[in-house]
């Protein structure tokens, strides 16, 4: 059954924190496009135009979230803290 | 091999107090770095302060003004003279180290470099900004098991991450939206337009400073065999938030390159100079190949023509260097990526057709097989 798990997504490299309640049935893949989508200002491109990819991991696991992967498979819990952060790809 | 031993005034006079240090290993060890730009600047100016005596360099661009703020190795003149990134590197480090021997490679690391390097050297320093080339590193490096480090940086924040051959790999972990991205750019026929970077991206030579250590740091305990203190996590470092983050990427595809087995190297004393023929006939002579067919890294362009059509060329040029022969877009009417005993201009180089120096050639046996050749280095 699906449950709602409230986290707080803290969103890397500006830090802003966003409070949010996920369906432990939905994917990290769903939540990144869900927060790209609201239009709060984290960044879908970098300045070559290229789409930023992030990925999703939570504070104390440390382990990146597989992005077909449920939420309730990456064992996300009630009030983790998730890092959302760019893949850095300049040199 | 003999011990090195030290003299008072010696470079690294003053690290053989380090208990850690190994003058011997680290004075024969030999790293490549791949990009020139503000880390790829931080990383060789680390390895040749550490006294790394074998160091191949690998860039295919010129210095621009823009890189100036962030490359602690240009300067105005390189801007002035449009100097070749590789080449401006080179004569700095020699003046700061004379001891180090510096390779300087003009290319493209996906087409123009040898093989070989991936091969030769102990350990890749990957200073690069795209996906593809670094996917391209990691099919090349892992096919030696030779580690490779990889390192980012973007405003203050950046990344470090070691990939080695059945520990972890970038490829597994690309995402569907990268993968997407390496695709249509790798189908992109402009090869400038594939690594379309040029400075774009907002760095600093705070953050390539402090990636670049990390990156250096690492090679230097692969160098010593320390495999036990590498690090075992990816960093993201954030500067502004002072977040050092570790964490592990898991992904593991069965059908990955890095899945592969090492590749048996067969050698030969012919170099990329050497033509078509007298590669089939070494390799009927020595190999006993009496019909083998060699797969080329790049297509070899036959005809081309015009957009408005009313031109058309034949021609025998690797696709990579399209760009470097013509200034218009062409549409490629014949193009052939293997060449056997059918080939009709056996004349040709193997530098001709795309071969690199110091590069492998993969071809297929007359059992069908894939087998791999190392040429020699022309010197």
């Amino acid at each position: 059954m699906t449950q709602d798990i409230p986290v707080i997504v803290r969103v890397m490299p500006s830090a802003d924190e966003l409070e949010i309640s996920i369906p432990s049935s939905a994917t990290p893949r769903e939540l990144i496009n869900h927060i790209l989508d609201a239009d709060i200002g984290v960044p879908k491109t970098d300045a070559q135009s290229n789409q930023v990819v992030y990925q999703l991991i939570p504070k104390g696991k440390n382990e990146v979230l597989k992005e077909s992967e449920t939420f309730s498979q990456g064992d996300v819990q009630a009030n983790d803290v998730i890092l959302m952060i760019p893949k850095v790809i300049a040199g | 091999m003999q011990k090195i031993k030290y003299k008072a005034k010696e470079w690294d006079y003053s690290f053989k107090s380090m208990t850690w240090w190994n003058r011997d290993k680290v004075k024969n060890a030999k790293v490549m770095v791949v990009g020139c730009g503000a880390l790829g600047n931080e990383v060789i100016k680390n390895l040749v302060l550490m006294n790394v005596s074998n160091i191949v360099i690998v860039d295919f661009d010129e210095i621009e003004y823009s890189n100036l703020s962030r490359s602690i190795l240009f300067d105005h003149s390189h801007v002035t003279n449009s100097s070749r990134k590789v080449d401006a590197v080179k004569h700095k480090v020699e003046q700061i180290n004379p001891t180090v021997t510096v390779e300087a490679l003009h290319a493209d690391v996906c087409h123009g470099v040898g093989l070989s390097y991936f091969e030769e050297v102990d350990v890749i320093i990957s200073c690069l900004d795209n996906r593809q080339a670094r996917l391209f590193l990691n099919r090349y490096a892992f096919q030696f098991s030779t580690p490779w480090i990889d390192g980012a940086i973007e405003n203050v924040s950046g990344t470090v991450k070691i990939y080695r051959k059945g520990e972890n790999c970038y490829e597994c972990n690309l995402t569907d939206i990268e993968r997407q991205e390496i695709k249509a750019k790798l189908a992109c026929a402009d090869v400038a337009a594939q690594y379309e970077s040029h400075g774009s991206i907002p760095t600093t030579s705070i953050s390539a400073s402090i990636i670049g250590a990390i990156q250096v740091q690492e090679a230097l305990k692969i160098i010593h065999g320390y495999e036990d203190e590498l690090m075992t996590q990816s960093l993201y470092y954030e500067g502004f938030h002072n977040l050092y983050l570790n964490y592990t990427e898991t992904m593991t595809n069965p059908d990955c390159h890095c899945q592969m087995e090492d590749i048996h190297l067969l050698r030969t004393e012919l170099s990329h100079k050497a033509t078509i023929e007298s590669l089939f006939e070494e390799m009927h002579k020595s190999l006993e190949e009496s019909d083998p067919i060699i797969m080329l890294r790049s297509p070899l362009i036959l005809k081309v023509q015009t957009m408005n059509q009313d031109k058309t060329a034949e021609i025998s040029i690797p696709k990579y260097k399209l760009k470097d022969y013509f200034d218009e877009d062409l549409m490629i009417l014949n193009q052939v990526d293997r060449i056997d005993h059918s080939f009709s201009d056996k004349t040709l180089t193997l530098e001709d057709i795309g071969i690199a120096s110091n590069d492998i050639i993969k071809y297929i046996s007359k059992e069908g097989t894939m087998k791999f050749l190392k040429l020699k280095l022309n010197s």
